[in-house]
């Protein structure tokens, strides 16, 4: 079976277009097996196509056995997780690992706890360049990337909000 | 108490007869709904992950060890939270029955006056 690899940068907001994508490749033929940090691996099968979907949780084998029982195959976790399924399109129609706005926004919030958390980690670690600030071609080039990162994160905090709002939203019309 | 969702609510359902493993609530309920409600297992892994935080439901006691079959039961608390929510939808629904009907009965009023103005 012939395999290759694609480089792509997705932020963790945009986890839905990572979904649609992955989907659309295996429509096409190309089912990822494999995920390395911005690296995804496929493998070429015309005959197979598969409906993708990730998932942020803190998972355990109930949950991996629960959604293999739901037709769901495990296919990878990142950073413990962010977990990758895949079913065939043919068996799965058009089930999802969710079934209620609800538990997409709630989805959404754990993953702004999550980041949060590093965030504010990264801030603490960060401090001491402030604290020791002495000008050098070195603190500046520092201090330029910490600033880089922070509004970084601070885009993905607002990306994650609306996502939020939008399925919680969409539960108040249910 | 805040009215439940509708996913929670059938979680509940399903667990007032017998208690069950997380897909076997997932089977129950498309039983029960006669095919029309297949909830997700993200969203019922969530459901049950609340549930269990609210002491609405627990693991049952013998089967604690089995890490992937956990069975899952109504704590009273559970039983009582479901009754409560029952009691508000069949209230709403017995409320919606009577003004249905009120105009049904409205209607057949006019008609009969209807019919006698001619």
């Amino acid at each position: 079976m012939k395999t290759f690899k694609k480089f792509k940068i997705s932020l963790a907001n945009d986890m839905d277009k990572e979904e649609q994508w992955l989907t659309e490749m295996s429509a096409k033929g190309y089912h990822c097996y494999k995920y390395r940090p911005f690296t995804y691996y496929f493998e070429e099968d015309p005959t197979r196509s598969y409906v993708y979907q990730v998932d942020f949780q803190s998972s355990n084998d109930e949950y991996f056995e629960l959604y293999k029982q739901a037709g769901w195959e495990h296919v990878h976790t990142a950073m413990e997780s962010f977990h990758y399924f895949r079913a065939p399109k043919d068996v799965i129609g058009d089930k999802r690992i969710y079934s209620d706005p609800t538990s997409i926004k709630n989805m959404y919030q754990r993953m702004l706890m999550f980041y949060s958390i590093i965030f504010i980690c990264m801030l603490v670690a960060q401090a001491g360049l402030l604290l020791n600030w002495d000008a050098t071609f070195f603190s500046i080039l520092s201090l330029t990337i910490v600033s880089a990162v922070i509004i970084l994160y601070i885009y993905l905090f607002i990306r994650l909000l609306q996502k939020m709002k939008k399925y919680d939203k969409q539960s108040h019309i249910n | 108490m805040q009215p439940l969702s509708e996913s929670t609510f059938l979680v509940l359902l399903a667990l007032t007869k017998e208690p069950l493993h997380g897909y076997g609530i997932i089977k129950k309920i498309e039983e029960y709904s006669g095919g029309d409600i297949v909830l997700a297992p993200g969203t019922l892994y969530g459901i049950l992950t609340n549930l269990q935080k609210q002491k609405l439901i627990e693991l049952v006691t013998a089967e604690k060890e089995s890490r992937q079959k956990k069975i899952y039961r109504l704590t009273d608390d559970g039983q009582t939270s479901f009754l409560h929510e029952y009691d508000r939808l069949k209230k709403m629904l017995t409320i919606s029955d009577d003004i249905l009907e009120g105009a049904k009965k409205h209607e057949n009023v006019q008609e009969v006056q209807n019919l006698f103005s001619e």
